[in-house]
């Protein structure tokens, strides 16, 4: 469904990615892991058509992705992906229920509608006694539930998730990867998650482990049930399969 | 000690030199404005010359340079604004300035450096800027127009110095009230009651003046007026502050019925800070206001005397020094909301990548400013022009022409005002594009 081949992008004279490509299939869960500054930010950015690489391409069901206009990729976004980032990024203004109606009003939905879908996506994710707070009222982790509520509200094909536990400890952490896994596997909506902790690629399908810039390995991590970690993933801190 | 308050001058970012110019130009306008107010007021003029009839007599002569003195004002607000630019990133390095061991006392005197270095650099340029047109004019006008003492030039140099050090001495207030080196950005004050306290008794002095005059109960035939000059300056000064709670109103009223995404992100943000929209609006509104109360007495004098070239020169002079306080204002604005922006960057970083197009938060930005100057720019325009009418309805020359003069300039000034900050929001759109990069979201 989605798909990247040989993608390059330099920020200055930083290669961030040198070749890399990848293959998605509809209702998948996967990982890009590595170290600091491997380039699994920017793998991310480019499937998902916030940045465009200076070579390769990124195709969403055989569709060129990378060659589309600045508005054609918003549109696209809007309509196909869900993005999850490590800060939550919430607006802060917001409450919580208008942080998640928020791209349904801009897809076009009703006041009193978009609202009450978001009320039930928060309800869904046990988040609804958080519901009228502002961001800065929740603690980490609900704020990153709420963020997950955002991603999916709009029912994407695509959830980006940009180290989506990586300013959590690790209790947090684990109650949202159950919470954005459980869902995305429940409404087989296909799952990028970006994280350089073991524990989270644990959850995934397949681990694709970027190093300087280029796939370093890939692997299958294991059938995985819905809001666990894959069979056979490691206890919480150990390595992961590769 | 010196090079501990000089480093942070040094590796500044784009922000913070642009902050830097900025406050340099804003302490430039000021100097000069002050230097040109004095030179007005020490005018003498032993034989009446044709090329400064305006200035032959006392009156206008004084009028003009309060008017001068008072385009300060917006030079100041400006200078303020402009102070707070990246205010996040200096407080990050007050804060690491903390950790290092540096105290309260030194975090704040790198305010002051900052402020006052960059006061003294704007305001010698601005005291030589005057020089030189004071100069020029003195040469042209064979000595009609005097040369100012460089005395003046140093006290006015020294004011707009000072003024800015007493400003940047608070710059790092919230890192000062943090002994662990952490920004703590301030809380975020709402209204008070006390602003609205204000109006109430400006209103009722006001009206005291009004039903008693000539039977004022005290200080005899001067009781009502001065009743009502101290009801009007009260009224002002509480409608100044008051703006705060206008715009959470309206604010709060847009965010509750709009179905709009644009509209209910711009609400939402104008009603967490209305304050900070307020603190921007200031001069606008006080530009209307005065705008729309000159507008109700010219109203009155040219519908009454005709349109007579003293006075039609008197008024367009006048409303140029609006226009100039509009300006400034609007430069105020711009810094205002690209203040904001810089504090909501990685939000709207995010709904971009989120797919939000670019135009739809732009649109959030001139929403914004329709939310919070809307309401400014209207109480402005009713007040400054229901005042003028109300202690001066029975004078003379009201006549139902020059009500509707009056309404129609109040509208007009109100429409200005708004249009203003309008404009300005839509020009921000250029540092919104900046706000938007990808970048942005790998910060926390």
């Amino acid at each position: 469904m989605l798909e990247a081949r040989a993608l390059r992008k330099a920020f200055g004279r930083t290669t961030a990615l040198d070749g890399v490509s990848a293959e998605i299939g509809e209702g998948e869960i996967i990982a890009i892991t590595g170290p600091s500054g491997s380039g699994k930010s920017t793998l991310l950015h480019c499937l998902a058509g916030i940045i465009r690489p200076e070579a390769g391409e990124v195709r969403l069901d055989g569709r060129r992705v990378d060659t589309l206009d600045e508005d054609d990729r918003t549109r696209l976004r809007r309509e196909n992906f869900g993005i999850v980032f490590q800060f939550g990024q919430l607006v802060p203004e917001l409450s919580a229920v208008e942080n998640v109606a928020l791209p349904l009003l801009f897809n076009r939905h009703g006041r009193r509608e978009s609202l009450r879908t978001a009320r039930s996506w928060l309800e869904r994710l046990d988040t609804a006694d958080c519901a009228d707070h502002l961001p800065g009222e929740l603690s980490g982790g609900q704020l990153q539930r709420v963020a997950v509520a955002r991603a999916l509200a709009v029912g994407p094909r695509v959830v980006f998730a940009d180290e989506p536990t990586g300013a959590l400890d690790s209790l947090a952490g684990e109650q949202v990867m159950d919470t954005l896994v459980g869902t995305a596997r429940e409404s087989r909506t296909t799952l990028v998650i970006v994280t350089h902790d073991n524990r989270v690629a644990a959850y995934a399908d397949r681990e694709i482990v970027l190093r300087d810039g280029t796939v370093a390995g890939a692997s299958t991590v294991g059938t995985s049930t819905a809001g666990a970690p894959a069979a056979g993933a490691p206890a919480a801190g150990g390595e992961a399969t590769t | 000690m010196i090079t501990v308050i000089r480093m942070p001058v040094r590796g500044r970012s784009a922000p913070e030199r642009a902050r830097a110019r900025l406050m340099s130009v804003g302490a430039a306008l000021a100097t000069f404005l002050l230097c040109a107010a004095v030179t007005l007021v020490s005018f003498r003029i032993d034989t009446p010359d044709d090329r400064l009839w305006m200035f032959t007599e006392r009156e206008p002569r004084l009028v003009v340079a309060l008017t001068l003195a008072l385009l300060v004002v917006p030079a100041a607000v400006f200078t303020y604004q402009a102070s707070r630019l990246a205010t996040a990133t200096r407080e990050r390095r007050l804060a690491a300035l903390r950790l290092a061991g540096a105290t309260p006392y030194e975090t704040r005197l790198i305010g002051a450096y900052e402020a006052g270095r960059q006061a003294l650099l704007g305001g010698s340029l601005g005291g030589v800027a005057h020089l030189a047109v004071n100069v020029v004019l003195w040469w042209s006008l064979d000595g009609v127009v005097p040369l100012l003492s460089p005395v003046w030039t140093l006290a006015a140099l020294a004011a707009v110095v000072l003024a800015e050090v007493w400003s940047g001495l608070a710059a790092g207030r919230h890192v000062v009230a943090s002994p662990l080196g952490l920004v703590r950005r301030a809380r975020l004050r709402g209204p008070r009651a006390v602003d609205l306290l204000l109006v109430a008794l400006g209103v009722a002095l006001l009206a005291a003046g009004l039903i008693g005059k000539g039977r004022f109960p005290v200080l005899g035939k001067y009781g009502a007026a001065l009743s009502m000059t101290a009801g009007m300056v009260l009224l002002l000064f509480g409608l100044v502050l008051a703006a705060t709670w206008l715009i959470r109103a309206v604010a709060r009223r847009a965010g509750r019925v709009t179905a709009a995404p644009e509209t209910l992100l711009a609400a939402r943000i104008v009603q967490a800070d209305p304050r900070a929209w307020a603190r921007a609006l200031t001069v606008v509104g006080l530009t209307v206001f005065f705008g729309s109360g000159i507008g109700a007495q010219q109203g009155n004098v040219l519908l009454r005397t005709g349109l007579q070239p003293p006075y039609l020169t008197a008024y367009l002079l006048i409303d140029l020094a609006l226009l100039l306080a509009l300006v400034t204002s609007a430069a105020a604005l711009v810094v205002h909301q690209a203040e904001e922006l810089l504090d909501h960057r990685r939000s709207f970083a995010a709904l971009a990548a989120s797919g939000v197009p670019a135009t739809a938060l732009g649109r959030v930005l001139t929403r914004q400013a329709l939310i919070a100057a809307s309401p400014v720019c209207v109480v402005a325009a009713v007040a400054g022009a229901g005042l003028v009418i109300l202690t001066g309805a029975d004078a003379p020359g009201w006549s139902p022409g020059a009500f509707a003069f009056t309404a129609v300039r109040a509208a007009v000034m109100a429409g200005i005002g708004v249009l203003a900050a309008v404009l300005v929001a839509r020009a921000s759109r250029r540092i919104l594009r900046e706000a938007l990069r990808p970048e942005e979201l790998r910060t926390g």
